[in-house]
């Protein structure tokens, strides 16, 4: 992207409502760690921003709120270049991972804040504050501290905050990271319930897969200060373009090989144990080129009469009992390990230690991918 | 209710309450956890009992406490009991008889000069009175003393006639008195025995002086601690652990080598008064050593370190999201400071201040050294009273009040501020 791309967004279309524009950042003056990032936001569109812990999400977070300044490139909102904004006249909404709530303020006083230092009269800010309590259902709360709250209302009262001024747009910096499994999900569907009813563009960031899995219209994976895909959900788990983003979202079985021919849309590659099997992605590496073929530990199957279109032997080590489902662990004879995973039911096979196991996938089951690592 | 049910109702019972073989093993296993615990702290407590609490309490019983006379004319006390010192007549012939023995008694065994200083405090210019009669005495006969001392005594110097010796000397035997008291409040009793204001006001000035030179070097640590104490908690780790250091340099360095390095800079002719007359801001050096600001300015540098500690440490503690936070809901960076990270920092500002505080207020060394007469705080005078004036009673006396003045302070400051609210690291 150019100069010319900014131009033309100058007017900035609900398409491009936020954009991320060629931005680099760099902390100490020699290196990257945003490295060209363009990200085009829409108007009440849900994003993620995931990746590995230091790969600059967060940074990318902070400066558009305008807490990092920006060390090439820019950022408008609504066709506007934001860099030269202060944080506190951009209008955006922050949800902290420890929540931020102000220890020595109740939490009317926490949220009746954004608005008091908007100089709104106290009989609006009232009503708002009340309202927004009720928004989150936390109508009792008023007059208590965040200290007598759990982590789950703290975290709802942080929301409720970050939305009381209306901003259009909402920042959130892991904002689940700091609760446990249950709650987390609950606050997520309430997260989603909150941005389906008030319709705010919300920037997520996050390390959880499936919680931007869940949540999200789009997710941008990152790595290393670039990003990977940025993509739909389902577009992200099932085609994912490259290794780094399959292996990052969700769980792979990942066998070494080299891709052998492409025929009609249909590429042969030789695994490292010699085996022979088709993919048909669009994104495989050119013929004669290694690539890592990526199965998904359910769309690898154990052989029982009928065999798909691929096949392979190894032999079952061991299997956990998950609950719902049952994780079979098997390895080949170069020493990659394979999962499979399966519904816990009647089919579910019992298997003995060392057993010679055929396992079977179909042609759009597996993957053929770079070999990067 | 069928017969499960009921047994399962047993069972719950049991479950939630403890047996009472339970209970005494629980009990026991309790006891035992204190016993241990009590024998880790054993040690400090002997210390502290030893070191602390006793001399404390030695000092409070020693401001009441005063057997000095009673001890040297316990005969002549008796006697002045059943004398009323209300009256304006002086006390019989025989009490003054008996004293006369006494008196003599003393100038042999050379005590007649403690009585002498004893009897002074009480009444101005009696040590003279005392000293010169039990000379006169001395080489008399003690069987003739016993029958017309009192005779003896009116010739030997007209005060012995005056019935104001006699009422110090009675008020001087009391065992126990509140006169120490009196004295450290600028009280005094008249000849009816009524409290009256001493012409001469001293130890509540210097009081006074005291306290508002502790809230003066507490204000000051507070202003020049709290931008640097920010700065560290927000500097990266190696420049905070850097600057650390000299914070802390001080607590290294001997106390009496600061508070002489002050002089070496304050003095007339010191490095402050000759860099100003250098770059020629004065022409004439300004007198800083020996004065009340010179107590202020040296007692400020060597207490700083004890705002700037707990300042640090709960500043370090405040999470930096905080201030995002609000200026991500619209708050500009000062009011948002004040509003926001102010009222976070009230715990550790106010250790420190408690702590700068209460160390100040009882100082010593630095006014001492770098006062002058004008610097001087009410530890000083106590010090005074206790080396060179030999009058322990007094010096106890102000001491407990300066304990007393400090938990009435640390009271108040509980009610504004609550103590639960300070932390100290």
């Amino acid at each position: 992207m150019t100069d010319t791309s900014i131009a033309d967004s100058s007017h900035g279309t609900n398409d491009q409502y936020v954009r991320f524009v060629n931005v680099k950042k760099s902390y100490d003056q020699r290196i990257l760690v945003v490295k060209d990032f363009n990200l085009d936001i829409k108007k009440g569109e849900f994003v993620t921003l995931l990746g590995p812990s230091g790969s600059g999400k967060t940074t990318c977070l902070m400066m558009l709120a305008g807490f990092e300044d920006v060390t090439s490139g820019s950022i408008l909102v609504n066709g506007e270049p934001v860099t030269d904004i202060a944080p506190y006249h951009r209008n955006i909404g922050m949800v902290f991972q420890h929540y931020a709530l102000f220890p020595h303020m109740t939490i009317a006083e926490n949220l009746a804040y954004p608005l008091k230092v908007r100089k709104i009269s106290a009989s609006e800010v009232e009503r708002r504050v009340k309202e927004s309590l009720a928004l989150v259902e936390l109508n009792d709360f008023a007059k208590r501290y965040p200290g007598q709250l759990s982590g789950g209302q703290k975290q709802r009262v942080a929301l409720a905050r970050s939305l009381i001024f209306e901003p259009s747009i909402v920042l959130m910096d892991e904002p689940l990271g700091a609760l446990d499994k249950n709650l987390r999900e609950q606050m997520q569907f309430e997260i989603k319930r909150l941005h389906e009813d008030l319709g705010f563009t919300a920037i997520y960031v996050t390390h959880d897969q499936t919680e931007a899995l869940t949540m999200s219209d789009r997710v941008a994976v990152f790595n290393d200060g670039i990003v990977e895909q940025c993509a739909a959900p389902e577009v992200l788990y099932e085609q994912p373009a490259n290794s780094f983003v399959a292996n990052f979202i969700g769980e792979n079985n990942r066998i070494p090989g080299t891709v052998k021919r492409i025929e009609n849309g249909l590429a042969q590659v030789e695994l490292i144990d010699g085996t022979l099997a088709t993919t048909g992605n669009k994104n495989c590496p050119a013929e004669g080129a290694p690539c890592t073929l990526t199965i998904r530990p359910e769309n690898l199957f154990i052989a029982s009469k009928h065999s798909m279109e691929n096949s392979i032997q190894a032999s079952f080590m061991t299997r956990l009992y998950v609950g719902d489902s049952i994780r079979y662990f098997f390895k080949l004879s170069s020493g990659t390990e394979l999962m499979v995973k399966t519904l816990n039911d009647q089919h579910a096979p019992v298997l003995e230690r060392g057993a010679m196991t055929q396992l079977t996938w179909s042609t759009t089951g597996g993957l053929a991918l770079d070999r990067s690592e | 209710m069928s017969q499960s049910d009921l047994s399962m109702n047993n069972n719950m019972e049991v479950r939630s309450v403890l047996t009472a073989e339970e209970m005494a093993q629980s009990r026991k296993m309790q006891r035992r956890r204190k016993v241990i615990a009590f024998a880790f702290v054993t040690p400090l407590l002997l210390f502290v009992l030893i070191a602390f609490i006793a001399p404390i309490g030695t000092m409070l019983y020693r401001s009441v406490y005063h057997p000095t006379v009673a001890q040297l004319i316990p005969d002549t006390l008796d006697a002045l009991s059943g004398w009323d010192e209300t009256t304006d007549i002086r006390p019989d012939d025989a009490v003054l008889n008996r004293f006369s023995v006494e008196l003599k008694q003393l100038a042999m065994t050379r005590k007649s000069g403690k009585l002498g200083e004893e009897i002074n405090r009480a009444m101005p210019g009696t040590s003279s009175v005392i000293k010169s009669t039990a000379r006169k005495f001395k080489k008399l006969d003690t069987e003739l003393l016993r029958n017309e001392g009192a005779t003896r005594l009116l010739a030997s110097k007209p005060q012995w006639k005056e019935v104001e010796i006699w009422r110090a000397m009675k008020a001087s035997g009391a065992v126990f008195t509140s006169s120490s008291y009196l004295t450290a409040l600028d009280l005094d009793r008249n000849a009816a025995g009524e409290i009256v204001a001493r012409d001469t006001q001293v130890y509540i000035q210097l009081y006074l002086k005291s306290l508002k030179i502790a809230l003066m070097i507490t204000f000051l640590t507070a202003v020049i601690g709290f931008p640097l104490s920010y700065y560290l908690a927000t500097a990266s780790p190696k420049t905070a652990n850097t600057l650390m250091v000299f914070v802390l340099l001080p607590f290294w360095t001997s106390l009496l080598v600061r508070t002489t390095s002050w002089i070496a800079l304050l003095q007339t002719n010191g490095v402050v008064n000759t860099f100003l007359k250098a770059i020629h801001v004065i022409t004439d050096p300004i007198e800083m050593l020996y004065t009340q600001s010179a107590t202020v300015i040296a007692m400020t540098h060597i207490l700083l370190p004890f705002m700037i500690l707990p300042l640090y440490s709960v500043m370090k503690g405040i999470d930096p999201s905080y201030l995002r936070a609000a200026m991500s809901l619209g708050a500009k960076p000062i009011p948002a400071f004040i509003r926001i990270y102010l009222p976070m920092t009230v715990p550790g500002l106010s250790a420190g201040a408690l702590l700068v505080f209460i160390i100040s207020i009882g100082y010593y060394i630095t006014p001492a050294l770098v006062g002058g007469t004008d610097g001087q705080m009410i530890s000083n005078i106590i010090a005074f009273h206790m080396q060179s004036s030999n009058n322990w009673e007094l010096a106890a006396a102000l001491g407990s009040l300066l304990l007393a003045l400090i938990l009435i302070l640390y009271w108040v400051y509980d009610r504004l501020v609550g103590v639960s609210n300070i932390k100290l690291g």
